[in-house]
């Protein structure tokens, strides 16, 4: 049971010192329901203050204005229970595999309501194996290509069963095949573990294919412009659905969103963000 | 940097030789190699062995004894126990200064990377103490400590404290934030962020200045022995030479060589082993 329920969210970011006027404004009165077991993704230009709203939402931020609930409790500081993976992994190089996993179960153990040593190795073995790795416990991160870091880092965030599940951009840095493979990967694993997802991306594609929801936000300042609802059969069981109309329809909707605004604001900008969407879609 | 440009000599040298040469094997090319990396040290003994006795006048010759002298000096210490006294009291003096550096250095340097400002507020104060040549206050730890082991231990500890403290800094100020922040999703608190992240992230930074401390610390301990001392290598070679028992004061000379290279490539290898993970 994780409802999240953003009210009135605002943030703002000041020099300090600075007076109130140089503030970047990064969110502006931003509104969203996220229901439990949602599958959600935030997709917008560089800029839009995604990444910003995911800080909050980790709790590693602290809004400017509004609140932000989770199961009607509002966020108070990072916890065990809202797991963030990361666009560059943010493993930690001086652990293996099987001991990154294990970080925030140790946490739950010194707060005690953990695992034993024993069970904790147990849980990261079938967590690496739950993201496809497997022989890897012992490796450590430079001894591991790219997208086997970015599993490693999936099992790490899920390890202690989180609520919550918060990725800012995690495909990005990967090679197209290997980012399709773990878009595979993380449907499976939320079908499984049914764990609320908050999944940012500036790719189109990639928001339609693993959203339910698709939140299309704009930028300067950062606000939603059109919550689309992605109505799409289960992934896996059509050959390609990337190629089928609907899919396509709901890919060109979201990019007039993006569009339109992005348009306005300054062209040249516009089709930099788009050549990257592209490239990560 | 010399270690590396003669590797990139002997790389393109290497290259330049017949390919049939290679053929002569693994076993043939690391021999060749060795050779070659110690050819310069061989040349030198060679030269201290042959011009002291073909080209030297007998006069001058007192002055620098072929190195067969120097060496069965060397034995002849070896064998009395003699130098062992000395290496033993020259290796405490700068093992328990530098060890005090280390103890103290690194949990001082990791409190002022943690407080930013108190780190902003000492560091150039800092600066003036690491830039100070640490034999400079020499004088001033003879008149305040005596010239007791405690004037000399303290000594090896200044010069030994300033790259572990700077080091420290560095190293924990140097820290990826991310890994901060994916610590606190984890539900690290902030001693344990500090004790997880920020230690062990900085450790590959720590053992360079650990290195360089090692170094100094001997170098500098030799020259405070020079001064005042009734034992250790530094009092060896200016003792003998005041007595005019020159292969002795080489004997000495040699021994302190031999040290420091031991000392520093034994250091080298504890950095390498507790950075081994930082090599992508």
């Amino acid at each position: 049971m994780s409802t999240i329920e953003i009210k009135n969210l605002s943030k703002k970011f000041q020099r300090t010192g600075a007076s109130d006027e140089t503030a970047v404004t990064a969110i502006e009165s931003l509104d969203l329901w996220i229901e439990d077991g949602e599958f959600y993704t935030l997709v917008g230009p560089s800029g839009c203050g995604k990444s910003t709203l995911l800080d909050i939402l980790a709790g590693l931020s602290t809004p400017s204005q509004g609140e932000v609930l989770v199961d009607g409790q509002p966020i108070a500081g990072p916890s065990l229970e809202r797991s963030v993976v990361f666009q560059q992994y943010a493993l930690f190089p001086w652990l293996t595999a099987a001991a990154n996993v294990q970080v925030g179960l140790e946490s739950q153990t010194r707060h005690g309501k953990g695992l034993g040593k024993v069970e904790r190795r147990a849980r990261a073995r079938e967590y690496l194996r739950l993201v496809g790795l497997e022989g890897v416990e012992d490796k450590y991160p430079h001894e591991l290509s790219g997208g086997m870091r970015q599993r490693v880092a999936i099992a790490r965030a899920l390890a202690h069963e989180p609520k919550v599940l918060l990725m800012d951009e995690p495909f990005a840095a990967l090679d197209a095949q290997t980012r399709e493979q773990l878009q595979d990967l993380l449907l499976e694993i939320w079908k499984r573990t049914k764990t609320t997802i908050v999944f940012i991306t500036h790719g189109i594609e990639e928001a339609v294919y693993l959203g339910q929801k698709v939140a299309v936000m704009s930028a300067k300042p950062g606000k939603i412009k059109e919550i689309v609802n992605i109505d799409l059969q289960d992934r896996q069981s059509v050959e390609d659905i990337r190629s089928t109309q609907q899919f396509g329809e709901y890919r060109h909707h979201i990019w007039n969103l993006l569009h339109s605004r992005a348009a306005q604001e300054s062209p040249a900008q516009f089709e930099k963000t788009l050549i990257t969407s592209g490239a990560h879609a | 940097m010399s270690t590396l440009t003669l590797e990139e000599q002997q790389i393109s040298l290497e290259r330049s030789v017949a390919p049939a040469k290679y053929s002569t094997g693994r076993l043939g090319k690391t021999l060749r190699k060795t050779l070659y990396s110690s050819g310069a040290i061989i040349g030198f003994l060679l030269v201290w062995e042959l011009v002291p006795q073909f080209v030297l006048e007998p006069a001058s010759k007192v002055f620098l004894p072929p190195l067969h002298e120097v060496l069965q000096q060397l034995w002849k210490m070896i064998i009395s126990g003699d130098l062992l006294t000395h290496v033993s009291a020259s290796l405490g003096r700068s093992a328990i200064g530098f060890l005090l550096a280390v103890v103290i250095g690194v949990p001082v340097g990791l409190v002022v990377a943690w407080f930013s400002k108190v780190g902003d507020f000492l560091n150039p104060l800092l600066e003036v103490f690491r830039n100070t040549a640490a034999l400079a206050l020499l004088p001033v730890f003879t008149l305040l400590l005596g010239i007791g082991e405690l004037s000399k231990v303290s000594i090896v500890l200044y010069a030994a404290f300033f790259p572990v403290l700077l080091n420290t800094i560095l190293g924990a100020r140097s820290v990826d934030p991310l890994l901060i922040r994916a610590g606190r999703t984890l539900g690290l608190n902030n001693f344990e962020i500090f004790s997880k992240v920020v230690l062990p992230a900085s450790v590959p930074i720590i053992f360079t200045g650990i290195r360089m401390a090692g170094t100094s610390a001997v170098l500098v301990l030799i020259a405070a022995e020079m001064i005042g001392a009734k034992a250790g290598l530094g009092y060896l070679i200016t003792n003998s030479q005041a007595s005019f028992l020159i292969p002795k004061m080489y004997a000495a000379i040699l021994t302190v060589a031999v040290l420091g290279f031991v000392v520093n490539a034994a250091l080298v290898a504890l950095e390498r082993h507790f950075s081994r993970w930082a090599r992508a």
